[in-house]
């Protein structure tokens, strides 16, 4: 028969039997103890009233040498911890607080499960079962340690170790970068962005309020004209507790944009829930944002369609030394079909500015980091009859204020809120805006 | 993906990228007349449709659809909330459009502020994830429609804002995620003096649930139940329960029961949907074919039917079910009612698993059934913790009761699935007011909070029992 003799079948009846081999019978699967895997090179420890905790993130290689499967392509994401317990109470392990729908180790091990190999399957059940943490007492004395068996986070994974003694419960909270991606923020030389000279410190909050509105209304075109997205967000405090803020808070962070067709689309059609799709650019004092964060619907399968927007930059401003970044939120609410200069960018945006600019407020606020909230004028105004139409011809409207909020580290309840006294959204205002933009700078045609 | 960096290829990539996109333009243009069908309308006994061109919502949504006979109030502190969850047929009544087809689900709420100062209505507490009302109107958006305005402009002018003024009330409706059967609701309103939380269980027809058929009023007559009033007598009761559910004759052992919930039904229930708990269907012909769907299409069904086990020869009396992302993985529990009450509370008795999976077997008739994990104190652990979290429990502690096995030697149920335990059963007792987890007390049973040395005795003692792990290391 000429099929048989097909040289060329033959070899792809090969091929797809080496296929299967390799990935349906598990013939190799040869996992590694975690010991051979030098994950804990980037292991952070805390240490606080008799307990010790280190913890450290796998990354999808890392993760893949451990356990001989792709845990990433599943979604999993193994956190690796170890507690030791010095007080003189048992202390008790709550994985629920670091993932509410945590793994338990035969699950990760049944969804990785080979089709035609028992041995193998039954090797996979132990080796999960051997390296995860027991969910369980610590008694005085005694280490635990092992994995916990985590829904995977790109970028950023925020982890909180929760213990539970009789009559105290200690949180450890932990922030680990996960390699993999690249985010936009680190192609910004911070240090290099102002010169000594340009850099203003003010001092009292009058001066700080004045200077705020100072700055530019909207986001800009790359030579710094036109009149794009409101910039309606002041955030004032150290990097590190506004970034511990919203990564809480579940924002991720983003993808550089490398403005060209140059993305790998097979992320966007593989990825479970592409959650750090990068973002158009938008520019304010001639640059690119700085970063850019977002928070997509994890339920859909094409999050990068509904997400809310942050995009932040560094100002020349500090207040009393912390640093000063302003920055443009909108919400995503779905693609649309003009053609744009880059498909991605193609997406609608909530038109009403300041329903997005709310929710923000409501959900940086709830982080308890925030210590001061207050709203400055010096946004973009437009009245919803007569929206302004940013750089991509996108509509909006808002009343004009900016929320200006000011970042601690220990965290508050919402008692201890502060406010500046500056301006006061006034309802009726919001029903009936008095100030209207003429709609003159229309550039929709851009 | 080298090809799209060549720029000759871009032209072509926008080609293909079109002309896989056409089919879904198309069906974008006449998505919104075909969501107007007569037929989809008759099962529905609504009005037939005006034609493609015309959006008809409700003009009176609170007097046209009756809704509002469901609405629950809550007072505290000179606010007023009022709130109601509609099911996907009434909120297609009211929009015209079919919102939980788009995960969109309304919620009709009205505050009044009887407070003499401003308040605010705090939307992210009620759903982290809302949409907003351009949002959720705009994902019935079409190409070619020529009534996308009057649809954003219905969703935007019924939807509710934040701010209310001092004596003032607001209304509208609030675009949350779907939930199917109960939707938790923690309404919650910020002035700069205080801040007020109400709670909201509202119900969401539709669905039938499974505890509906239960005939409450049969399963016991008043002088069956025994009232006990001290805790040892409870222990002893408790103990002295079977380990396993059976058939339904009343033979055999299947899954182990592994735990105990006492308190009143109402306050059992809230902590269990306010950490995500879902009900569940009983098995009927519209549940089956919902559950075979998304068996096939692996999308979560959040309120898929369990199988029934057997406890005092009746099915579980209650379904509650935490789903993943798809119908193959999920937390699920069973619960029926004791003829046992402890201090004037109903007792119950639950079984919980987790299912790892699902697998072709020839013991059901339907050719799948669920694999659970083998590690039935994995699941236990999970929900203490969960309960524990909820804020719920006031009381805690363990009783024996199962005989322990290990990996080496487990239990198996009727599947042939194994499982093993260290043999006890978690006790939670629940009240109404919320206890933190400081607070938390314990049933002197196994151990005591007081004496330290015998709770640790007592861990290291079910370390060893649980498995060799701890002496393998």
């Amino acid at each position: 028969m000429s099929l048989v003799n097909n040289p060329k079948l033959i070899q792809l009846f090969l091929v797809v039997f080496c296929i299967f081999a390799v990935s349906g019978c598990g013939a190799n699967y040869s996992p590694k103890p975690p010991e051979e895997v030098p994950f804990l090179k980037r292991a952070q420890t805390q240490s606080r009233n008799g307990i010790t905790v280190t913890a450290a993130v796998l990354s999808q290689e890392e993760s893949e040498e451990i356990f001989g499967v792709d845990l990433a392509a599943r979604s999993v994401q193994p956190v690796w911890l170890e507690i030791e317990n010095r007080t003189n109470v048992p202390v008790a392990f709550m994985p629920i607080a670091l993932d509410p729908n945590y793994f338990s180790p035969n699950e990760v091990s049944w969804m990785n499960h080979f089709k035609f190999n028992k041995d193998a399957n039954r090797r996979m059940d132990e080796h999960f079962w051997k390296y995860g943490i027991e969910v369980e007492y610590i008694v005085p004395g005694e280490t635990e340690k092992g994995f916990v068996y985590t829904n995977l986070d790109p970028g950023i994974k925020f982890v909180d170790v929760t213990l539970y003694s009789l009559d105290n419960v200690e949180r450890f909270f932990f922030y680990f970068e996960v390699p993999g991606i690249q985010p936009d923020y680190e192609n910004v030389d911070f240090e290099n962005l102002y010169t000594e000279e340009e850099t203003v410190d003010v001092g009292s909050e009058e001066e700080l309020r004045a200077a705020l509105e100072k700055l530019p209304c909207c986001t800009t075109d790359k030579n710094g004209e036109g009149r794009g997205n409101p910039l309606n967000i002041v955030l004032i405090g150290d990097p590190d507790d506004i970034t511990s803020a919203v990564v809480r808070r579940k924002w991720d962070v983003t993808e550089a944009d490398t403005d060209s067709f140059d993305l790998d689309l097979r992320k966007i059609f593989s990825t479970p829930v592409y959650r750090t799709f990068p973002m158009a650019s938008l520019y304010f004092d001639g640059r690119r944002q700085d970063v850019s964060l977002q928070k997509s619907r994890h339920t859909e399968a094409s999050a990068y369609r509904q997400r809310n927007q942050m995009r932040l930059w560094l100002t020349p401003l500090t207040y009393r030394g912390d640093s000063v970044w302003i920055g443009s939120v909108t919400r995503d609410i779905g693609s649309d079909l003009r053609v744009r200069k880059y498909w991605f960018a193609a997406q609608e945006i909530d038109p009403d500015i300041d329903e997005t600019r709310d929710y923000v407020v409501e959900d940086l606020i709830l982080s308890n980091n925030v210590y001061k909230i207050g709203y400055v004028n010096g946004g973009g105004k437009a009245a919803p009859g007569s929206p302004v139409k940013n750089l991509s011809g996108q509509p909006w409207w808002s009343d004009g204020y900016r929320a200006v909020f000011l970042f601690g580290e220990e965290p508050i309840n919402l008692r201890q809120l502060d406010f500046f006294s500056w301006e006061n959204i006034d309802i009726e205002q919001i029903l009936e805006p008095q100030d209207v933009i003429e709609n003159e700078n229309n550039l929709s045609g851009n | 993906m080298s090809i799209i960096k060549k720029p000759g290829h871009k032209i072509l990539l926008l080609i293909v990228f079109l002309s896989l996109c056409a089919p879904v333009l198309a069906t974008g243009c006449t998505s919104f007349c075909a969501n107007q069908k007569d037929d989809e309308y008759a099962q529905f006994g609504t009005p037939p449709s005006k034609g493609c061109n015309e959006y008809s919502p409700s003009q009176d949504p609170l007097r046209e659809v009756p809704f509002l006979t469901r609405k629950q109030t809550q007072t505290e502190e000179g606010i007023t909330v009022t709130a109601v969850a509609l099911s996907d047929h009434e909120s297609e009544e009211v929009f015209g459009l079919d919102l939980a087809g788009k995960g969109v689900q309304a919620v009709w709420l009205q505050v009044e502020n009887g407070t003499d100062e401003p308040v605010t209505l705090i939307h992210v507490t009620m759903d982290p994830a809302y949409y907003s009302p351009n949002e959720a109107s705009y994902s019935h958006y079409s190409f070619a429609s020529p009534v996308n305005e009057e649809i954003n402009d219905y969703f935007n002018d019924n939807s509710i804002r934040r701010e209310i003024p001092a004596g003032g009330v607001i209304e509208g409706f609030f675009y949350t995620n779907w939930d199917p059967g109960v939707k938790y609701l923690n309404v919650s309103l910020y002035s700069r003096n205080q801040e007020t939380n109400f709670l909201f269980y509202l119900g969401v027809p539709g669905i039938k649930l499974d505890f509906q058929r239960v005939d409450w009023d049969r399963l016991y007559r008043e002088e069956e139940f025994t009232d006990y009033q001290n805790e040892d007598d409870l222990r002893r009761a408790l103990e002295s329960v079977p380990c396993c559910a059976t058939r339904k004759d009343g033979t055999g052992k299947n899954d182990p029961l592994n735990f105990f919930v006492i308190g009143y039904t109402d306050d059992i229930l809230s902590a269990f949907i306010r950490r995500g708990w879902d009900v569940t269907e009983p098995i009927t012909a519209g549940s089956g074919w919902r559950a075979f769907k998304a068996y096939f299409s692996g999308v979560r069904y959040r309120t898929s039917p369990m199988s029934s086990i057997y406890v005092f020869r009746r099915a579980q009396d209650i379904g509650l079910q935490k789903a993943r992302s798809t119908i193959h993985e999920r937390n699920h529990l069973r619960l029926w009612l004791m003829p046992i009450r402890y201090k004037g509370m109903e007792v119950w008795i639950g079984s919980v698993s987790r299912d790892v999976g699902s697998y072709f077997t020839i013991r059901t008739p339907w050719l799948s059934a669920h694999a659970i994990d083998p590690d039935i104190d994995e699941a236990r652990a999970y929900l203490e913790q969960d309960l524990l979290f909820s804020g719920g429990v006031r009381k805690f502690g363990y009783v024996k009761g199962i005989e322990p096995a290990t990996p080496d030697n487990p239990h198996k149920n009727f599947m042939k699935q194994p499982w093993w335990t260290d043999g006890y059963r978690s006790v939670f007792l629940f009240q109404e007011d919320t206890t933190a987890l400081t607070d938390l007390e314990f049933f002197p049973w196994e151990w005591t909070d007081d004496d330290r040395d015998v709770m640790i005795d007592y861990i290291k003692k079910r370390h060893k029992k649980r498995h060799k792990k701890h002496n393998k290391r």
